[in-house]
């Protein structure tokens, strides 16, 4: 986590100094390819065990019978929304229209808080329901909170480096366009998550 | 335009004003798969169906996000290579692993 939040930064501090670029991208953005070149395997890495674990499970749990569904389409809605109004945003900065930029920069932000507010939610109800369901509850509870919840730092983590680059008075284009690469691969991340966790069906 | 605006005008993909419909149609696109992502979960179909359609619709939502924010036509052929090789593994790692599956239970 502190790892992943160190790494974000130090590829948007690479961003005010970086002026001339390997083959047409800046240092910043090469730096956070890399870093969600690395990123992408832990992901993948927890979506494999995720699916080894529930492949080789004596017993899995349709999760529709333990999962709000329908609150986690919204989730998705309003992350990949989120997405959209991030590209506006870089837009709106390149452009030089700051009021803009601040508009579809705080919507961005708002929908990203919106989605852990979401997930927090989801995690009270599971927790406290007629039968709860908490981290050792069984494997579907475990991999269920380790994949959702490790998703949820980086939105997190997202929504922090947001919050700073609003907040900073001097933040250029160019980190809120690195930010934007850190901001879709989160959208992206959770696209596989939401098909296999919540709606793939159990035989 | 400066030389330091040049730089970085070359340096970074700016979408384009005239791809402000791409975007919105890019953001439709993907609320209208995850709307038929629900709405295969609950179909009276078969199971192998129902998964081969959840996949391809995220797969489908994955390539709308690399494509129409995240601009991956715009990136080096390299980058594009690096990005889209994974979308193409794992599809493949997918049926190994059901395949590899499907043997072990024969073998039981």
């Amino acid at each position: 986590m502190s790892t992943s939040g160190a790494s974000v930064a130090g590829a948007l501090a690479l961003e005010p100094e970086a002026g001339g670029g390997v083959e047409g991208a800046s240092a910043g953005k090469i730096g956070m390819w890399m870093f969600l070149a690395t990123d992408a395997m832990g992901f993948a890495g927890l979506l494999t065990a995720y699916a080894v674990l529930r492949v080789h499970a004596d017993q899995w749990p349709d999760p529709q019978e333990r999962l709000a569904i329908a609150q986690a389409a919204v989730m998705t809605a309003m992350l990949v929304t989120s997405s959209f109004t991030m590209t506006m945003a870089v837009r709106a900065a390149r452009a030089h229209r700051a009021t803009a930029r601040a508009v579809w920069h705080t919507a961005t932000i708002l929908l990203g808080a919106g989605f852990l507010g979401g997930q927090v939610v989801e995690y009270g109800h599971l927790a406290a329901g007629a039968t709860p369901m908490r981290l050792g509850t069984d494997l579907f509870a475990s991999t269920f909170y380790a994949v959702t919840g490790y998703h949820g730092l980086h939105v997190l983590v997202g929504v922090l480096i947001l919050l700073g680059l609003l907040l900073a008075p001097r933040a250029r284009a160019r980190s809120l366009e690195v930010a934007a690469i850190f901001w879709h691969f989160v959208d992206l991340a959770w696209i596989p998550i939401f098909s296999f966790v919540y709606l793939l069906p159990v035989s | 335009m400066t030389a330091d605006e040049d730089v970085l005008s070359s340096t970074i993909s700016v979408p384009k004003p005239g791809r402000g419909g791409r975007l919105v149609l890019g953001l439709a696109g993907l609320l209208v798969l995850t709307a038929l992502e629900v709405l295969v979960v609950g179909l009276p179909v078969d199971r192998t169906a129902r998964i081969t359609a959840l996949v391809g619709l995220a797969m489908a939502k994955t390539l709308v996000v690399l494509v129409a924010f995240m601009g991956i036509g715009r990136q080096s052929r390299l980058l594009r290579l690096a990005l889209l090789a994974p979308l193409l593994l794992a599809p493949a790692f997918a049926v190994a692993l059901m395949l590899d599956t499907a043997f072990r239970v024969t073998q039981r």
